[in-house]
């Protein structure tokens, strides 16, 4: 037990070096059941969902392209690549539009709920979760009243392999 | 500190392209036999120009070779040598050893060091001979012969040395004995010197301050001493040295030069300048003697008349045009275009309306779409450049290949003044290039193969450019030999390719473009290895144009490329398969069909063939390539487009046509990846993206 706690100290330690001491700011949002945060400063708009132009023989998960302001943006549904929430499309569906590393991406969510501060001692160590979301895409868990959040790596998440939005080199 | 230096860096480079541009143009443009005086300056303000950065920024390499391309083009410019075409040929290598160094400074770089003591040695030797000559053509060129007394006032040393070299070349000179240290007052005498007084206290006060110095003309009779034009030659200098760096100092430079102009003004002038040197005041202004204010004023307006028109075009080119990041024009494109997808909207939702009733809204929504149509047009033409910045590298070209060929060729340009989008200007200059190294090296004959065929000695080889339509052509030409329709055949069947004598002579032509074909009988360093022709097509079709060629055995061959205004827009067919929307390039449909069932053939294990016009061309379904599920599963229920491109054929068979139309490309790569078969994507009027097929790729897919 002495042992649990001194490991996740040193965690904890090391992921509020990581996002350094102040208070960040994530947007919320849910994908089924959970809760997710990004960082706020990935988050370009939230759209609505709409007339989506798809491309042949993508990835289910992709569901085409947008054109936003007369920008090309691609849109990924969380949702079916994640296994989570019900996947309609509705006027109420909404669209993240992130701009990660000056590329623009939309995702699709179920729902996105507020924007909340978090410090570095609300942020725990992410424990091993099941194949939903790789840990290595975790940066921690929030933990604000009673709600838990799941605070995704959004970067590296959407630069990633299995979500096929960037050319990978061979 | 260093980032702040970085950031001249590149305003430093950015110039020295410029004044390298111009230098190279005006001595292409420079007549051997009769230079203008006023091309030799221009060239030489150029390098004066490079070489004065350079010193800024210590790129030492760049001012020694500008130094030394300075004097020799110093010494043509008063009119103390010859200009030679040996000299043409060095001033243009030392023009690109600097390009070349200027690339080494930019990408840290080295620049191989024999080659520019190769080049200093070839100038330095030019302007030694040069040295010579003038003296045998003294008599004739400045009659003038003074003796001086120069005296200088500081004790600066610096760069004395120079100074005294620089002297030197002008005729004898001896040290005075009042050479002292103490004083910080010594002099020289210069003596058969064929310089006239302007010209040397330019010279001087270019390396020393302009204030501090007297020259006296010892003449047999009376000491007339001169006060200097300080301020003149002030003027000299500081035009000479304006990098654009400082923007304040032409504009004071220009300012007090106006001040000059009138007579009565200039000794006040020249009072205020050497007033601040008490000592010197008292030497050199009590010489104003009426009369030689009047011999010593005289020359002044005149160079002030001819300086100013020219300090007052610089500057208002410069502030004619201003450098903006291409990527804040792309992003004015972009929302222009938005506004145009939205206007195109509020029109659409605006037809539903009941004319009658809403017929102020409905004049102010015509209104709006003319703005922003007018808008768009501005803004489109912010990208666009003269077809000049390619052609102007082409005089270099021809008149280095034509020298190493031994042949004679003029080249016209006419229409460099076309403009078409920035990036289609850029991506001309390679096949543009090689369609020039072709006609020089194949096209145009020897000049005594010329005399005997009866046509001029010099071949003429011309770039036209103009709008057709929505395109730019451009159009190679040269009155050399043409293109041999029968050598072309033959070496086509001994190439094993599908050819026939009853084709056309556009087909046979097209075949020079077939990659690794060449007729020319030996291989050499310029052209004949048979590549390029077939890159120069594949560059055109990339940028969305298409190739013609025109040939007359014995009288040249025209070469015609047409181009698309712009990259950013093309025309385009719509097709539908099911409830989606393909755009297809225009520039690759060759037509389009209703085909009869009979005419589709399927090969076993092999797909389907379509037969048109007796020719048997593979099918492919859209539908089945995009997993799209559509009505039509039949081509003889659909329409067959047939897509060509480098002689292969396919037919894609598509649900309908939904029209033709001009899109504005978008590329997918900016926020995604490439797709197969789509080389990008465009807006549609009702805000809808659009994929716009490969058809390149499609065509391919076949294989």
């Amino acid at each position: 037990m002495q042992e649990t706690e001194s490991g996740t100290d040193t965690k904890h330690n090391f992921i509020s070096e990581m996002t350094g001491t102040e208070d960040r700011g994530y947007l919320t949002f849910t994908l089924g059941d959970e809760e997710y945060g990004i960082d706020i400063l990935t988050v370009q708009e939230i759209r609505g969902y709409d007339s989506v132009t798809s491309i042949a023989n993508m990835p289910d998960f992709i569901k085409g392209v947008i054109n936003l302001r007369g920008i090309i943006v691609p849109i990924v549904d969380m949702r079916i690549k994640f296994n989570l929430g019900d996947v309609t499309y509705h006027e109420m569906t909404v669209v993240i539009v992130l701009n990660i590393a000056d590329r623009v991406v939309g995702m699709v969510v179920d729902g996105v709920s507020d924007v909340i501060s978090l410090s570095s001692e609300q942020i725990k160590e992410a424990p091993e979760f099941g194949a939903v979301l790789d840990t290595k895409y975790i940066k921690g868990l929030g933990v604000v009243d009673q709600r838990m959040l799941i605070l995704i790596d959004i970067e590296n998440l959407m630069s990633s392999k299995e979500m096929a939005l960037v050319e990978q080199l061979a | 500190m260093s980032i702040d230096m970085k950031q001249f860096y590149a305003v430093f480079f950015e110039e020295v392209s410029e004044h390298l541009a111009n230098m190279e143009s005006l001595l292409l443009a420079i007549d051997i036999e009769s230079p203008s005086l006023d091309d030799l300056n221009a060239v030489f303000r150029a390098a004066h120009s490079i070489k004065g950065g350079a010193g800024i920024f210590a790129f030492d390499d760049m001012t020694e070779v500008t130094h030394i391309l300075e004097t020799l083009l110093d010494k043509l410019r008063k009119q103390e040598t010859v200009l030679t075409s040996e000299m043409i040929d060095a001033f243009l290598q030392a023009g690109d050893l600097l390009a070349e160094m200027k690339e080494a400074h930019q990408e840290d770089g080295e620049v191989d060091s024999a080659k520019v003591k190769a080049l200093c040695k070839s100038l330095e030797s030019l302007s030694a001979e040069s040295g010579a000559s003038s003296q045998s053509a003294e008599s004739n060129a400045v009659p003038e012969i003074v003796d001086r007394q120069i005296t200088f006032l500081t004790g600066e040393k610096e760069d004395i040395a120079c100074l005294l070299r620089e002297l030197a070349e002008f005729g004898e000179l001896s040290y005075s004995s009042e050479m002292q240290d103490d004083s910080k007052k010594w002099s020289v005498t210069l003596t058969k010197a064929s310089v006239s007084d302007d010209e040397l206290t330019d010279c001087i006060t270019f390396f020393t301050e302009p204030g501090s110095i007297i020259i006296t003309r010892l003449e047999a009779k009376e000491e007339t001493a001169f006060g200097l034009f300080t301020e003149e030659s002030a003027h000299a200098l500081i035009e000479n040295d304006s990098f654009g760096f400082f923007d304040e100092l032409p504009v004071k430079n220009s300012g007090a030069e106006s001040e000059t102009l009138p007579v009565p003004h200039l000794s006040s002038v020249s009072e205020a300048a050497t007033a601040d040197d008490p000592s010197k005041e008292t030497e050199a202004y009590g010489f104003f003697s009426d009369e030689t204010k009047k011999t010593e004023i005289k020359p002044l307006p005149e160079t002030s008349l001819k300086k100013a028109p020219k300090s007052t075009q610089s500057s208002s080119e410069s502030s004619s045009s201003i450098r903006v990041n291409t990527e804040k024009v792309d992003q004015l494109i972009n929302q222009v275009g938005e506004l145009v997808i939205t206007q195109a909207m509020l029109t659409q939702i605006s037809a539903l309306l009941d004319p009658s009733e809403h017929e102020i809204l409905l004049n102010r929504l015509t209104q709006l779409e003319r703005n922003t149509r007018d808008l768009q047009e501005s803004v489109m033409s912010i990208r666009m450049m003269p077809i000049s910045f390619v052609f102007a590298r082409f005089p270099r070209v021809v008149r280095d290949l034509s020298g190493k060929l031994h042949k004679k060729i003029n080249l016209k340009m006419i229409g460099d003044e076309t403009e078409l989008d920035k990036g289609l200007v850029e991506k001309l200059a390679d096949p543009l290039t090689h369609l020039i190294r072709n006609s020089i090296d194949h096209g145009i004959e020897m000049p005594e193969k010329r005399l005997a065929e009866g046509k001029e000695e010099a071949g003429t080889i011309s770039l036209f450019a103009f709008y057709q339509g929505g395109n730019v052509v451009i159009n190679v030409s040269d009155d050399g030999a043409g293109l041999n329709r029968e050598k072309i055949l033959a070496k086509a069947v001994e190439r094993g390719l599908n050819v026939s004598d009853s084709m056309t002579d556009n087909e046979v032509f097209q075949l020079i473009f077939s990659a690794g074909f060449s007729t020319a009988e030996k291989v050499t360093d310029v052209s004949g290895r048979g590549v390029g022709m077939d890159v120069v097509k594949r560059n055109i079709i990339e940028m969305g144009g298409q190739v013609e060629i025109h040939s007359d055995l014995g009288l040249g061959s025209t070469i015609s490329i047409r181009l698309p205004l712009t990259l950013a827009i093309l025309d385009g067919m719509s097709i539908a398969v099911g409830d989606h929307i393909y755009i297809i390039p225009l520039t690759f449909i060759s037509e389009s069909l209703q085909p009869q069932p009979e005419n589709i053939k399927t090969i076993n294990g092999k797909g389907t063939v379509v037969k048109v016009r007796g020719e048997y061309i593979s099918l492919l379904a859209l539908h089945q390539l995009f997993n799209i599920e559509t009505q039509v599963h039949q081509p003889s229920d659909g329409i067959l487009v047939l897509l060509e491109s480098n002689n292969k054929k396919t037919a894609l068979l598509v649900d309908r046509l939904v029209g033709q139309q001009q899109v504005v490309l978008k590329s997918l790569e900016t926020n995604f990846h490439a797709v197969p078969y789509i080389s990008g994507a465009t807006i549609m009027g009702d805000g809808r993206v659009a994929l716009i097929l490969d058809a390149v790729g499609l065509i391919s897919a076949m294989e």
